[in-house]
């Protein structure tokens, strides 16, 4: 379970996130919507402590993640797989060395089941036969699918995915919706996703979350969220001013 | 005024602020030591990218440093009572205590300064740090500690070829240039030689080599604002790894001389 407890942060006397509150139970898909600039991926990376809150607290399975030193945070990654928004693949190693860098740190498995899991979890994101390429080979897409590839090869408890589909065209982009509802029904994973495309609040999610002005506007389920009669929320659904 | 005083206040705190954050990086190179021998294959070709690759640029600015140190020695003697063979005292005692490990070194700023801080830059304003960490791996662990302990072993090795070459090159253009045979450079070459100062012109190649892998860690490490911020950290690295060495030269040659 997550559990997000009135946390503030701000950037060089900026307040981004302002008493950010809400809970996050096990297995279910969470949105966060906002528009651009909102705060949104910084509040994703406080959920795997890549950003520490200046005030409340993160709370993943009952532990206090921004108190605690720096090789407990680390056992508590093992636990969390990040998509991050172009793919972040390492230049300098292969695609399937990007994906045994993870295996080799976070697993046990001997060679053969690592190259075997590898294998797999290139296959269920549609990839094959691009093990010895390069990132700079591949396109935005690819390196997209190949950053979920190595998220779900460690078979995490939780996956955050920061705006999966932005810069992708329709088709990528309803392949990559397809693919984390895959993953999901797979894996029974807890996903948090940050997003402003609205087909993966409807398809994908159970929970959404709305950001404005570095506070939560909306909590609740997608039904709720295409039904509100919040003006600006309507706004941000449709695309357009309904006043 | 005020604003005159605010501004200078702030670069003072910004100063404290970095140094702090440099410190850090540092000293958190510790805090993952069990896992050391997992980034020792990357020390490898740490060294082989800040060793091997180097030798080229380093024989060449080092005999060809030696050569002018030897003509411009000869050209000091010309018209002076003083012995020939003092050319070869003078191009070997400058070589070994200053030219070799800083010319070396203001040369290497350049090349693997610059090439550690793009590297780790990159990285950065493209999330690969987060992702090392997202996957639970030290990023400074994964990424400082090889390249400081391939700087560690490879600056030393540097400089004794500087050394070497520097000298040789002194050799060739007292021959060619000069009139001075091999056997008179080799005389003054051994008479004012004392083997401390091969070894303090290691110890010299050895902390600068320190000063610059640190701090184009330190400058990569924190880039951010995407390409134009690594530009930025780049030419930090190599500015501020230039002034460090010249520091640190007088501060050696004060502690050791």
């Amino acid at each position: 379970m997550i559990e997000i407890n009135n946390i503030r942060k701000s950037f060089s006397g900026k307040n981004i996130l302002n008493n950010i509150s809400f809970k996050i139970k096990k297995g279910v898909s969470v949105a966060i919507i906002g528009q651009s600039g909102v705060g949104k991926s910084v509040l994703l990376k406080h959920l795997n402590g890549l950003i520490i809150p200046d005030l409340g607290k993160v709370i993943i399975d009952k532990k206090i993640i921004n108190e605690l030193s720096f090789n407990k945070l680390q056992n508590i990654r093992k636990k969390m797989s990040m998509v991050f928004q172009f793919g972040a693949l390492f230049d300098s190693l292969t695609i399937k060395d990007n994906i045994l860098i993870a295996l080799d740190h976070l697993t046990k498995l001997s060679d053969d089941e690592k190259k075997e899991r590898i294998s797999i979890s290139l296959s269920s994101v549609n990839l094959n036969n691009i093990e010895n390429l390069y990132p700079s080979d591949i396109s935005g897409g690819m390196k997209k699918r190949v950053g979920i590839a190595r998220a779900i090869a460690i078979k995490p408890k939780y996956i955050l995915y920061d705006e999966p589909t932005t810069g992708l065209d329709p088709i990528t982009t309803d392949k990559i919706i397809n693919l984390m509802k895959k993953v999901k029904k797979d894996n029974k994973l807890t996903s948090v996703v940050v997003t402003h495309e609205m087909k993966i609040v409807n398809e994908f999610a159970d929970q959404v979350i709305m950001l404005k002005d570095g506070q939560v506007i909306f909590d609740g389920t997608p039904n709720e969220l295409n039904t509100t009669k919040n003006k600006y929320i309507k706004y941000f659904i449709l695309g357009k001013d309904i006043n | 005024m005020y604003k005159i005083s605010k501004n200078l206040l702030n670069k003072i705190l910004l100063t404290f602020e970095n140094f702090g954050k440099f410190t850090f990086l540092i000293s958190n190179i510790f805090r993952s030591y069990n896992s050391w021998s997992l980034y020792i294959s990357h020390a490898i070709d740490q060294m082989i990218m800040i060793g091997n690759k180097s030798i080229p640029i380093v024989v060449l600015t080092s005999f060809f440093t030696g050569m002018v140190s030897s003509v411009q020695a000869g050209y000091q003697m010309e018209s002076s009572i003083t012995p020939k063979w003092v050319v070869g005292s003078l191009v070997g005692e400058t070589m070994l205590l200053e030219l070799a490990p800083v010319i070396t070194c203001l040369v290497l700023a350049g090349r693997i300064g610059a090439t550690i801080a793009a590297e780790i830059g990159t990285m950065r304003v493209t999330e690969q740090i987060d992702a090392l960490e997202s996957l639970s791996l030290d990023p400074i662990a994964y990424l400082v500690f090889p390249r400081i302990l391939a700087a560690l072993i490879m600056f030393p090795v540097l400089t004794v070829i500087a050394d070497i070459f520097g000298i040789s090159g002194g050799i060739v253009a007292a021959v060619s240039t000069l009139d001075i045979d091999s056997y008179q450079f080799m005389k003054g070459l051994k008479t004012w030689f004392k083997p401390w100062d091969a070894w303090y012109g290691i110890i010299k190649g050895l902390s600068f080599g320190l000063a610059i892998t640190s701090i184009s860690c330190y400058c990569g490490f924190y880039a951010k604002g995407g390409a134009e911020g690594v530009g930025k950290a780049t030419t930090a690295s190599v500015v501020n790894s230039c002034i460090a060495i010249m520091i640190l030269d007088y501060v050696l040659a004060s502690i050791l001389l």
